[in-house]
C-alpha cells in the first residue's frame, strides 16, 4: 500500500490500498490514477509499505470523539525494500531494451 | 223553453231555468206572481209594489208622517243618546258641553279626569324620589362612599391585580408567562451608572446576561440587545522602559487598568502587536505581559502610539441553557444580540497597502485598536483566495471613508471587510493562562437568535455553543485566541457568515447532528488542528471561505455531508478534504492547495469526492 505522510513531523495522513501504481512525479505534484494525490512533495512524503489495517485513534472530549493524530513511528510499518517501478520507469526500461535490440540486430542486406 | 214572441202563463214550484225579461211566473207553493226584470225575479205582491190589476196592497213600511217627524227631531235623547257613560249608547254633550265616558282600561282608551287624578295621586304617593332628589342623592352618595375602596382606589387595585402571578384568571396555582408587547431595544454598557434597567444608554444594564434575563418569557416582537464597547485610552509612550508602557500622568488609580489589552499601533508588523496590562505601577506606568503572562516589551522604541482597550465583557451568557439559574425564554419573534460597533461592506478600488476604502460606509465611530478582518474574493468565480486580520492604526481619513490599518495587503474591489471592537472574553485577567471560562454565549433550545459584531477572545472552549437551537445566525465577528470557534450540536440549524476564526486547541468549527451553512469565513488553527469538522449525520455548506493552517480542512464523518463551493484550501493545510464512515464531500469550483488534497483519493469507504 502507499502511505502519505507529512515530512515536517512524520504525521501519517493517508493509506491507499489496492490502488494503482503511482504514475508520475511532476514538479511538486504526485499523480496516481490521473489524480493529484500530493500537491506539495516538499512537504509530504510517500512510500510503499506492506498492507496493514490502520485504525484511527480517538479521544473522548466531553462526549465528542476527536481523532488523534497518528505518527509514522506508531504504525510499525514494513517498507517494501524495492518499490515497484513507476510507469515512467517501466516505459524507460522498455525503450532502452528496444534500443539495445535495435543496435544488436544485424541489418539485412 | 218559452218563445219570446208569445206569452205563456206558466207556473210551478221552481223558477224557469232560462227566463226572459218581463216574463211572468206564478209560484204555486208561494201563491205569488213574479216578474223577471232581466236580473232577478221580482215579487209582484210585495208591499209598495204597484201592480197591474184592480187590487191594492198597502205598503208595510212607516208612514211618511212618521218619517218626517223623525227627520225633524232635534231634542236630546235621539236614538237613546245619553250624557252618562252608558254602554252601547250614543253619547251627547250636556248643557255645559260635557259628556262622560267610563274609566279607560286599555292603551288606546279615551282618558278621563277621574283616571288622571287617580294616577297623579298614585304618583304623589310614591317614595320621595322627586320631591327629595337632593336628599336621596346625598343618602346614596353616603352609601356609595361606605363601599369597599373599589372605585376610589382603582389604580391601586389594578396594580395589585397586575402583580398577581398565581391563580390569575383561573389558571390555578400556575404562573402566567409574561409576553412582549412591542419591539424593543435593550441597552448594555458596562460603564453605565444609571438606573440599570436597559431603557437607554444612560440607564443601561452593565452585563449582557442582565439584559437577556430582563426579556419577557415569551417574545413575539423583534428585540435587539445593543451592547456598547466602552472607552478606549489612546496616547503615545513617552519613555522607553523594558516591559512597561510609560506615559506620564496618564494612568490614574481610579481607573481599572489591569487585564485590558494594549496595542502598539505604530508598528508596521503583521497586525497582532499587542499585550495585556498586568498591573498599574504608578500614574505614569503600566506593566505589560503577553497572552501567556510573560513580560512583554511592547514599546521597544519608547515613543510609539498605544491604544488600551476597554475592559472586556467577561461573562458567559446563558440563554435557555441553564434554566435553573436564569429564566428561560420562548422566542417567537427574534432576538438580535448586537455589539455596538461593527461595519461590513465591500472595499472600493484602492492601491494603498493596509487601507480599507468604502465611501458608502459610516466610519465615524471607528477607533484606533479596532480589529479588522478582510477577505479577498478575487479568485476564479469570485472564490475566496486570501485574507488578513489586523488593527486600525490611523483614523485621520475616516471622514473620507478610509480606514488605515496595519494589514500588509491591499484590500481593493472584491474584498470584503469586518471591523469589530466590542470584546467579550473568556479570560478574567486578559491572558490565556489565567482564569478562563468555556463559553461566551451558551445557547440551547431557542429560536431566532442573531449574534452580531463581537470580538471573542480566550474562551477555554468555543465562544459560541449552540445546542438544539434553530435559525441561529453568527455574523460579522472575529474569534481569536480561543480553544475552538463555534460548536454546534444536537439538531441545530445555523448560519455563520463574515467571520474570522483563529483557534488554538481543537477543531475550529465543530458541527454535530446539525444542519447549516457558513459563508465568507476564514478559518485557521494555530496548532494545526482540524478546521471544519462535520460529524454524526450533519449536512453543511461551506462557500466563499478560506481554510488556512490546519491538519484537515473540511472533514465529514459518521453519515455526514459537506458541500464545498468556491473556497480555497491553503497549502498550509495537511489534508484538504477528508471523508470517513459513509460520509460524502461534494466539491465545486474550489482551489485545493492542501499538501494532500483529498483523503481518500478516490471513492473509498463510502466517501464520494468529486
Amino acid at each position: 500500500m502507499i502511505i502519505l505522510y507529512l515530512k515536517s513531523n512524520n504525521q501519517f495522513l493517508q493509506a491507499i490500498m489496492g490502488f494503482p501504481k503511482v504514475k508520475e512525479e511532476t514538479s511538486k505534484l504526485l499523480f496516481a490514477n490521473g489524480k493529484v494525490i500530493i500537491n506539495d512533495l516538499t512537504k509530504a512524503g510517500w512510500g510503499y509499505y506492506e498492507d496493514k489495517i490502520i485504525e484511527p485513534q480517538y479521544t473522548d472530549e466531553e462526549g465528542e470523539l476527536v481523532e488523534k493524530p497518528i505518527y509514522m513511528k506508531d504504525l510499525d510499518l514494513t517498507p517494501i525494500a524495492e518499490r515497484p517501478p513507476s510507469l515512467k520507469e517501466e516505459v524507460d526500461q522498455l525503450n532502452e531494451r528496444v534500443s539495445s535490440l535495435e543496435k544488436a540486430a544485424t541489418p539485412i542486406k | 223553453m218559452l218563445q219570446p214572441d208569445y206569452v205563456e202563463m206558466i207556473h210551478g214550484n221552481i223558477f224557469p231555468a232560462v227566463p226572459f225579461e218581463r216574463q211572468l211566473f206564478y209560484r204555486d207553493d208561494l201563491h205569488i206572481w213574479f216578474i223577471y226584470n232581466g236580473a232577478a225575479w221580482i215579487d209582484l205582491q210585495a208591499p209598495g209594489m204597484v201592480v197591474h190589476g184592480n187590487l191594492w196592497h198597502a205598503p208595510a213600511f212607516a208612514t211618511e208622517a212618521a218619517l218626517l217627524a223623525h227627520i225633524a227631531a232635534t231634542a236630546l235623547g235621539i236614538h237613546g243618546s245619553s250624557v252618562a257613560a252608558v254602554i252601547n249608547t250614543l253619547m251627547h254633550r250636556d248643557a255645559a258641553g260635557r259628556a262622560q265616558i267610563a274609566n279607560p282600561a286599555a292603551a288606546l282608551d279615551i282618558d278621563n279626569l277621574g283616571s288622571r287624578i287617580a294616577a297623579i295621586a298614585a304618583h304623589a304617593a310614591l317614595p320621595t324620589i322627586h320631591q327629595d332628589a337632593p336628599a336621596i342623592a346625598a343618602a346614596l352618595i353616603a352609601v356609595h362612599a361606605a363601599l369597599p375602596t373599589v372605585h376610589q382606589d382603582a389604580p391601586a387595585l389594578i396594580a395589585v391585580h397586575a402583580a398577581l402571578t398565581t391563580g390569575v384568571h383561573g389558571v390555578g396555582t400556575g404562573t402566567i408567562a409574561s409576553v412582549s408587547t412591542a419591539n424593543k431595544i435593550i441597552y448594555v454598557d458596562k460603564e453605565a451608572t444609571g438606573a440599570g434597567d436597559g431603557t437607554s444608554w444612560a440607564d443601561a444594564f452593565t452585563t449582557i446576561q442582565d439584559a437577556v434575563d430582563s426579556m419577557e418569557d415569551i417574545i413575539i416582537h423583534a428585540y435587539t440587545i445593543s451592547i456598547r464597547d466602552g472607552t478606549k485610552k489612546t496616547g503615545t509612550a513617552d519613555a522607553n522602559i523594558l516591559n512597561k508602557l510609560h506615559d506620564t500622568g496618564e494612568f490614574p488609580a481610579a481607573t481599572v487598568w489591569a487585564g485590558r489589552r494594549v496595542f502598539n499601533v505604530s508598528g508596521t508588523g503583521p497586525g497582532n502587536n499587542w499585550g495585556v496590562v498586568s498591573a498599574r505601577d504608578s500614574d505614569d506606568q503600566l506593566s505589560i505581559v503577553d497572552t501567556a503572562g510573560a513580560p512583554l516589551d511592547l514599546f521597544p522604541n519608547g515613543n510609539e502610539d498605544y491604544v488600551i482597550e476597554p475592559t472586556p465583557y467577561r461573562e458567559t451568557i446563558y440563554l435557555n441553557s441553564d434554566p435553573a439559574s436564569y429564566p428561560a425564554h420562548l422566542v417567537l419573534g427574534s432576538v438580535t444580540i448586537e455589539a455596538e460597533h461593527y461595519w461590513y461592506g465591500d472595499c472600493e478600488v484602492n492601491v494603498n497597502v493596509g487601507e480599507i476604502k468604502d465611501t458608502t460606509a459610516d466610519f465615524s465611530n471607528v477607533e484606533l485598536g479596532d480589529r479588522v478582518f478582510a477577505l479577498d474574493l478575487n479568485g476564479a468565480n469570485n472564490r475566496a483566495q486570501d485574507y488578513e486580520v489586523g488593527t486600525v492604526d490611523d483614523i485621520s481619513q475616516i471622514g473620507a471613508g478610509i480606514v488605515r490599518t496595519n494589514l500588509t495587503k491591499t484590500p481593493t474591489t472584491n474584498w470584503v471587510y469586518v471591523i469589530v471592537k466590542t470584546e467579550i472574553s473568556g479570560s478574567d485577567d486578559g491572558t490565556d493562562g489565567g482564569t478562563a471560562r468555556d463559553y461566551c454565549f451558551n445557547l440551547a433550545i431557542i429560536d431566532k437568535v442573531v449574534i452580531d459584531g463581537f470580538y471573542f477572545t480566550f474562551s477555554d472552549d468555543a465562544p459560541v455553543l449552540l445546542a438544539a437551537a434553530r435559525y441561529f445566525d453568527l455574523l460579522d465577528s472575529i474569534i481569536e485566541d480561543c480553544d475552538r470557534g463555534v460548536n454546534v450540536r444536537e439538531d441545530s440549524y445555523f448560519a455563520v457568515s463574515r467571520c474570522f476564526f483563529e483557534t488554538t486547541v481543537s477543531p475550529t468549527f465543530l458541527v454535530g447532528s446539525s444542519k447549516g451553512g457558513i459563508s465568507r469565513l476564514a478559518l485557521t488553527s494555530t496548532n494545526s488542528d482540524h478546521l471544519f469538522v462535520v460529524d454524526t449525520m450533519s449536512r453543511t455548506t461551506i462557500s466563499y471561505s478560506y481554510l488556512d493552517n490546519g491538519n484537515r480542512g473540511a472533514e465529514a464523518r459518521a453519515y455526514s455531508y459537506i458541500y464545498l463551493y468556491r473556497n480555497t484550501i491553503s497549502g498550509n493545510v495537511a489534508t484538504g478534504i477528508y471523508a470517513r464512515y459513509n460520509s460524502a464531500v461534494r466539491v465545486l469550483q474550489n482551489t485545493n492547495n492542501a499538501i494532500i488534497p483529498e483523503d481518500p483519493a478516490g471513492t473509498v469507504e463510502g466517501a464520494y469526492i468529486g
